[in-house]
């Protein structure tokens, strides 16, 4: 039995005929597969050409590039494809290659047309380019610890004695430290209803947990084992991505610094609230996503938020104070590969989500003051 | 053209992965996107109208890459023994009249490879539809058809159960049949969101601050003969008689791209492979003797008659008079044709049924299918060009309906 899933895709030959084999072989390789990297394309294309010259022929390659790779790949796909098709040959006919660099939605193409006087020929070898490297890490007055990494969106982390807890859209797992890695010990379905920008929430206290979802609240244990039950009601909005709580008006994110409280609100703006809760400032200049941060080597609590970034680019967090109500950035921006999808206040520092643009997935970052600096 | 406009709106939704930017601040609930279009859907039929795909959803979807993915079906299992592929529906999936989606078995014969089932389930006119008792179709999509006004305009509401997560919008009202210079004047009035743009008019747009959106090319512009009288020669004649670097560079405004294939390059990769270059002398041998085709295209449409009386001035330096065709019979006609998949071999196919070219059946690859669609010149690829749309500045994350918010810190 062949299964096809949304975590894997189906076994394509069960039951193909085989002579149809081959066919299906060619189809998939030439338009779905291709994921090859360039230099197994290169020596595949190189093959296939050199399948189509006569044995006096020596290949001439003239390269275009149609595509985003850098003319420094480029170039290295010309020299890579000359020396592939190097033939030691006295008095050799030279044959016209022009092989073509493209791009379309799958990733490149490697396409060479063979010319001869009345003779077009062409071959294709697509091929996925290397992961893109991961950025440099910046020089900070706040650090960043890369905690963990997973397909699902995480929602919210934590990292209790030994071991850590992730809520993430299909419920809360639990991971044990084995042999310097985290391994999944236990996992719990939380039976929230999906919303179109999930949110959630997780806190533990002793040994008992409590999880907030859009529209519903967990509560339970995490240790010795995950266990939950849920209820109707909590912070987050049901089927939405607001937070509502008595004497405020809904919002995304809050912090109460000395007596104001700082609220970002689905208008877009940042407003300041004295602590009589009467309005006292609104500004633009931070996203949706901040939270208190404190430290036990400095007395520079503040705010760290998000920065002006889109979502569907790179997002940075900087940690700021209010002064007189606005804004004053006090450390230099932590840039992350993504956007910033949440963040938590957590003890001694703050919690991160970012959805890695590279490679999609999603990553948990700690945030801390940096004592040393 | 009818077939062309009737995909216009928010076809390009279907196409891309990803839209615009959105902004660092989390999308806000609620409010109404108020959108004008050509389009003249008759029937709120999946397959009319590509904004459909948000209120009738298929099992399967293609992804950002153009590979399916499960959508309405959650798996698919082949089962050999009776030679069927089983799709197990999506659990916990509410239509638009509350009741639960509960198809019982799903299954499809396997005489067909299965990439080739995936996709043509992902087709829209295969899209889930219910019939309530009253006979009016129920979906299961992010939106639920609250108004329809044939040809005349529509309302979409956010269906609060959608087990994808509600919309972010409350209500898309859509007005259909608009003029190109009425959907400008209502959007200079505030009157609409969201209003399509002729391409030529995008830097104007620009040059005054306006929000645009510009998909990557999602329409062929193409010549298409019909009946007897042009042969294969003085088709060939016209396909290198047409210039198209000045076109391009005059009417089109260097928008989208030149081509002689029928997927553009984005999709397939490999458009460069088709002959573009003009070639006067040649063309003028094709064409001999001289010859008359009647000539149609769309008059109404500003770059449309530009283009069309161009390629008649091109046409006639090689010999051929290309007189304005009369009724509704011509020889050849300038058409805008929609690209409505990301997927290569879905697109050439939709193409081909609608250029009533016989499918060629055994090609390997999508360029072997283009090369055998495209021999004799029946069709002469001309142009690739992008669809536009200029936004209200409270949009955000145009053209994914689903996604869409209005940002409140812009009025409307």
């Amino acid at each position: 039995m062949t299964k096809g899933t949304a975590h894997g895709r189906p076994h394509l030959f069960v039951m193909i005929p085989r002579v149809a084999r081959g066919f299906l072989l060619l189809l998939l390789f030439s338009t779905f597969a291709g994921a090859a990297a360039m230099e197994d394309a290169v020596r595949d294309l190189a093959a296939r050409i050199s399948a189509r010259l006569a044995p006096e022929e020596a290949a001439h390659v003239t390269l275009h590039n149609l595509s985003s790779l850098s003319d420094v790949e480029a170039a290295r796909v010309q020299a890579m494809i000359d020396r592939a098709l190097r033939r030691d040959l006295r008095n050799a006919t030279p044959l016209e290659i022009v092989l073509t660099i493209s791009e379309n939605l799958k990733g490149f193409l490697l396409v060479a047309e063979i010319r001869r006087a009345n003779e077009r020929a062409v071959e294709m070898v697509p091929y996925h380019p290397d992961p893109a490297r991961a950025p440099a890490p910046s020089v900070l007055t706040m650090e960043k610890k890369l905690l963990w990494e997973q397909a699902a969106p995480i929602l919210d982390l934590a990292v209790p004695a030994d071991q850590m807890l992730v809520l993430d859209t299909t419920g809360v797992a639990r991971y044990e430290r084995r042999a310097g890695k985290w391994e999944r010990a236990d996992f719990v379905r939380a039976s929230g209803t999906t919303a179109r920008d999930p949110r959630g929430r997780l806190e533990t206290n002793g040994d008992s947990l409590k999880v907030e979802l859009p529209g519903e609240t967990c509560r339970g244990t995490w240790a010795p084992a995950l266990a939950l039950q849920c209820e109707a009601g909590g912070i987050f909005s049901a089927g939405r991505n607001t937070i509502e709580m008595a004497d405020s008006p809904p919002f995304f994110s809050h912090a109460q610094i000395g007596g104001e409280h700082v609220f970002a609100e689905p208008d877009g703006r940042i407003h300041v609230y004295d602590a009589e809760r009467k309005p006292a400032g609104a500004f633009d200049d931070w996203g949706s996503d901040f939270a208190p941060i404190s430290s036990t080597c400095t007395d520079a609590a503040g705010i760290v938020a998000t920065g002006p970034a889109g979502r569907e680019s790179n997002d940075s967090i900087a940690l700021y104070h209010l002064v007189n109500r606005t804004p004053v950035r006090a450390s230099d921006p932590v840039e992350f590969p993504g956007p910033v999808t949440a963040l938590w206040p957590a003890t001694n520092g703050a919690l991160a989500v970012v959805r890695n643009l590279s490679t999609g997935r999603y990553e948990a970052y700690s945030l801390t003051l940096d004592c040393g600096r | 053209m009818k077939r062309t406009a009737s995909r216009s709106i928010v076809a390009v939704s279907v196409l891309l992965a990803a839209g615009t930017l959105e902004a660092a601040r989390r999308p806000r609930y609620g409010g109404e996107l108020r959108i004008e279009t050509r389009a003249t859907p008759r029937t709120p039929d999946p397959s009319e109208a590509a904004f459909l795909s948000y209120v009738f959803e298929t099992l399967v979807r293609l992804d950002d890459r153009g590979e399916p993915e499960p959508w309405l079906a959650a798996s698919w299992t082949h089962e050999p023994a009776r030679k069927r592929w089983i799709f197990t529906a999506r659990q916990n999936v509410k239509l638009h009249n509350g009741a639960l989606w509960a198809p019982g078995l799903i299954s499809v014969a396997d005489d067909q490879p299965i990439e080739k089932i995936l996709r043509d389930l992902a087709r829209p006119r295969n899209a889930v539809v219910v019939r309530a008792e009253d006979g009016s179709p129920v979906g299961t999509g992010p939106f639920r058809i609250a108004r329809w006004e044939a040809e005349k305009s529509a309302t979409l509401t956010a269906h609060d159960e959608y087990w994808g997560g509600r919309p972010y919008l409350d209500r898309a009202e859509i007005r259909m049949g608009r003029a190109l210079p009425e959907e400008a004047l209502d959007f200079e009035l505030g009157k609409a969101d969201v209003v399509e743009i002729p391409i030529t008019d995008l830097r104007r747009f620009r040059q005054r601050g306006v929000p645009v959106f510009v998909s990557p090319p999602s329409e062929i512009l193409a010549l298409e003969f019909e009946g007897t009288l042009a042969n294969d020669a003085i088709r060939e004649a016209v396909a290198l008689s047409i210039d198209r670097g000045a076109i391009y560079n005059v009417l089109l405004q260097k928008q989208g791209e030149i081509s002689g294939a029928l997927l553009p390059l984005w999709i397939g990769g490999y458009s460069f492979l088709f002959a573009t270059e003009r070639d006067v002398s040649r063309a003028r041998q094709l064409a001999s003797p001289p010859r008359t085709l009647a000539f149609a295209y769309d008059r109404q449409d500003a770059m449309m008659r530009a283009i069309g009386e161009r390629i008649a001035v091109n046409t006639s330096e090689a010999g051929i008079t290309m007189r304005p065709a009369a009724g509704t019979t011509a020889d050849v006609r300038l058409e805008r044709l929609p690209i409505i998949s990301r997927d290569p071999w879905l697109a050439l196919e939709e193409l081909a049924s609608l250029l009533k070219i016989p499918w060629p059946s055994a090609a390997g690859t999508p360029y072997d299918a283009e090369r055998v669609l495209l021999e004799g010149f029946r069709v002469i690829p001309l142009f690739h060009l992008p669809d536009a749309w200029a936004l209200s500045r409270r949009v955000r994350n145009w053209p994914h309906l689903a996604d869409v918010w209005l940002d409140a810190r812009e009025t409307p």
